[in-house]
């Protein structure tokens, strides 16, 4: 106890969300390239229906690592790299399944070899879960300056007849920088796991449990998709079900636990799934409109990359301002869900 | 559209349409279905149906 007050000097650390950057790959996939492949689909009616025109994917070569490492590089810019004291990456899509991605990351970046890093697998909850060890780690004084990259390539595991899954999700990368300061820069949490729903987002084979089955059938979903059990897998449906139980409540324990009410709130920012979905939210949420971001006409559903994309724009865009709080929720695949609230 | 509709043949329906009945019934019936009996429904009045006739009497 006297060791740890010593370290702390006293004071309890909090900790800030100090830059963003994000990295889309180069090539894009539009819904005149959707409508091309798929007739019965209309360009309009996509984006008109999902809030997405274009969605950009990684080549065959380009993984959510090397993605990643270019959302990084630009975040370190202008930003002394030797600071950088702990490593976090978030993905589902690892290069390898050993050693994690944070280590080849490291040594890529050229960051300090006397720093902590780690992977962690989760989806559309990922960056939220990011802030939340960030601060632990900040907080308890193993590290003062965390990178947090979450970096997604879902558009690898789905089949490129998967018409639906083709039309949402698209490949990110996010890099944050979080440091340990005097103002309580982000807050209180509130965290949510429900595996009982794992298996209504998911890839089926090439883990341990199911290896990847190169005769895999294709298996169609009566909707005119196709996919195999190599691919990804959403039963949408039970998804929007889940989310519409779910992250209300999120809301209401996080706000709650923020001693807070959403007029106090000066704007929310939701993982970025599809336009219906989060706009149904927002209603049934009762948040008005103005504070509400709903863009994801140029990349699709970016998994564990949405939140930071759209926090960036929406400081790059004025739409939000120094001093403002912020509440964050992400939610998906799982099923796993986090909220929090920060000041920036 | 009728009792008699079939849903499914209308050009409207698509996996997003079905989003869009479980917000309806979500915000007017306060009643979550299960995504897989989507799956069994055909004409309006299945959809009645699933989400209990007593709602619409």
């Amino acid at each position: 106890m006297l060791l740890l007050s010593k370290s702390n000097h006293g004071i309890k650390m909090s900790c800030k969300l100090i830059k963003i950057e994000y990295y889309l790959p180069k090539k894009k996939l539009t819904n005149k390239q959707l409508e091309t492949q798929f007739p019965e689909w209309n360009a309009e009616k996509i984006e008109y229906k999902t809030g997405i025109r274009e969605r950009h994917i990684v080549n065959e070569d380009e993984t959510a690592l090397d993605i990643g490492f270019k959302a990084a590089k630009k975040v370190l810019q202008n930003y002394d790299r030797s600071r950088i004291d702990f490593l976090l990456f978030c993905t589902q899509s690892p290069d390898y399944y050993s050693p994690s991605g944070s280590c080849i990351l490291q040594d890529k970046l050229g960051l300090r070899t006397d720093i902590g890093a780690f992977d962690y697998n989760l989806g559309c909850s990922g960056f939220v879960y990011g802030l939340a060890m960030a601060k632990s780690i900040i907080s308890i004084g193993i590290a003062e300056n965390v990178l947090l990259i979450t970096s997604e390539t879902y558009t690898k595991h789905i089949h490129q007849k998967d018409k639906s899954n083709r039309t949402i999700f698209g490949d990110g990368a996010a890099a944050t920088i979080i440091e340990k300061s005097k103002k309580k820069g982000i807050l209180e949490f509130s965290l949510g796991t429900d595996g009982s729903g794992f298996d209504n987002l998911i890839v089926p084979n090439g883990g341990l449990r199911k290896r990847f089955d190169i005769n895999a059938k294709e298996i169609d979903d009566g909707s005119g998709s196709i996919r195999t059990e190599n691919n990804l897998y959403m039963n949408g449906p039970e998804i929007f079900n889940f989310t519409i139980k779910a992250v209300p409540l999120a809301v209401e324990r996080c706000l709650a636990k923020n001693n807070t009410n959403l007029d106090q709130i000066d704007f929310v920012i939701f993982h970025q799934a599809n336009k219906y979905m989060i706009e149904y939210l927002r209603k049934k949420i009762k948040i008005p409109n103005k504070k509400f971001y709903n863009n994801m006409l140029f990349t699709g559903n970016t998994v564990s990359a949405t939140i930071p994309i759209a926090l960036k724009d929406c400081i790059d865009n004025n739409i939000v301002k120094n001093g403002d709080k912020l509440l964050l929720v992400g939610f998906g695949v799982g099923y796993s869900w986090a909220a929090t609230i920060i000041e920036i | 559209m009728k009792g008699k509709t079939n849903l499914k043949e209308l050009e409207e329906y698509d996996s997003l349409s079905v989003l869009s009945i479980i917000a309806m019934i979500d915000e007017k019936f306060g009643k979550k279905i299960p995504g897989q009996n989507f799956q069994s429904i055909t004409t309006v009045k299945s959809l009645m149906e699933l989400i209990g006739i007593e709602n619409f009497e």
